[in-house]
């Protein structure tokens, strides 16, 4: 009788098996404290997740919207999420008026970035110039990308490893302060430096 | 005929191939055994290695992964895991592009980058039964019993 019992609960656990995997999908928390928002589509179903610890489960064909906490995901994930690479840190350095030179304030950053850069294993530089708005869209992806490219000699004189950067250029689709088309804004002309 | 012979050979080897241009991300971390498979083959993994769209990251028993990709989304993959990294596409000047992601088997952890910022659907991550769209930012992914 006893091993009836066991022959049908391993056939249970079969079955169960057999009806596919189970998944777990889960949203955290940023860093910061935001939460950001994740839509799960399978054949039968939608799951929105929005809250922080929102669990989408789907087990065979069964989507379930379930809800863990903090201390539940540490004990289960806590090491995949140390396993996360660190976040990039940024910089940002601006040129004198009408010229390719950095101002005094902005050279003085570069020690700071080379001893940010040593924190991260495989260290990668990426320097996106910025513009005003003044003049057409061409002429300011060419001019930020110039711009990029002479912080980035400026690194490499500095002793960062050429081969470490990348440069690019977003003209001025990324205003810092928002002016009118063809009113210039020095603020705006500056470069960015990702460090990750 | 042979000076010919030795030009092709010259353009072959000196020729980028086309995935010289859309490299993918840049591996941050590995501990233990991990391997890429990298059009059927399998290559060991080491930090600061490039991963290319197609491949898949397979880890073994107490091993893991980290990799960051060009728009700076972050990757953990946890032990007895596949990972594919089936799209990837990213314009830095626009910052749009297209990112996809196949959690075969185990677990990964994730924060996304820039792509999922540009638009609602340009990040997913599937899994053998479900598409996840990442409007942001930090989650987790986890196959039992997969691949």
């Amino acid at each position: 009788m006893a091993n009836r019992i066991l022959a049908l609960l391993g056939c249970a656990a079969l079955l169960a098996g057999c009806a596919g995997p189970r998944e777990r999908i889960v949203l955290l928390p940023d860093k910061d404290g935001k939460v950001g928002a994740i839509e799960v589509r399978t054949a039968t179903g939608t799951a929105e997740l929005k809250e922080a610890y929102a669990v989408a489960r789907v087990e065979g064909d069964k989507l379930a919207a379930e809800k863990t906490d903090a201390a539940a995901v540490a004990q289960r994930y806590g090491g995949v999420l140390d396993g996360l690479p660190a976040r990039p840190l940024r910089h940002t350095l601006h040129f004198e008026f009408g010229s390719d030179r950095l101002t005094a304030a902005s050279r003085a950053q570069v020690p700071g970035i080379q001893a940010d850069l040593r924190q991260f294993p495989a260290p990668e530089v990426v320097v996106i110039g910025h513009t005003d708005a003044v003049g057409d869209a061409a002429i300011n992806d060419r001019l930020s990308l110039e711009r990029a490219n002479r912080v980035r000699d400026i690194l490499v004189e500095a002793g960062i490893p050429r081969d470490q950067i990348q440069t690019a250029g977003r003209g001025f689709r990324e205003p810092l302060f928002p002016a009118k088309a063809g009113t210039p804004e020095p603020r705006n002309r500056r470069v960015e430096i990702k460090l990750r | 005929m042979r000076p010919l012979l030795h030009l092709c050979w010259l353009l072959a080897v000196l020729a980028p191939p086309a995935w010289a241009q859309e490299w993918a991300g840049t591996v941050k971390s590995v501990r233990g055994d991990v391997v890429v498979e990298r059009a059927g083959k399998p290559l060991p993994l080491a930090v600061g290695d490039r991963v290319f769209p197609r491949d898949k990251l397979v880890t073994g028993k107490d091993s893991r992964v980290g990799v960051t990709l060009r728009d700076d989304t972050l990757i953990s993959t946890g032990a007895n895991s596949q990972l594919v990294v089936a799209e990837f596409a990213f314009d830095p000047a626009t910052q749009n592009g297209n990112v996809l992601l196949s959690v075969l088997r185990g677990v990964s952890a994730m924060v996304s980058g820039l792509v999922a910022k540009s638009s609602p659907d340009a990040m997913r991550v599937t899994t053998p039964t479900a598409t996840a769209g990442i409007r942001g930012t930090e989650f987790i992914v986890e196959v039992e019993g997969g691949e």
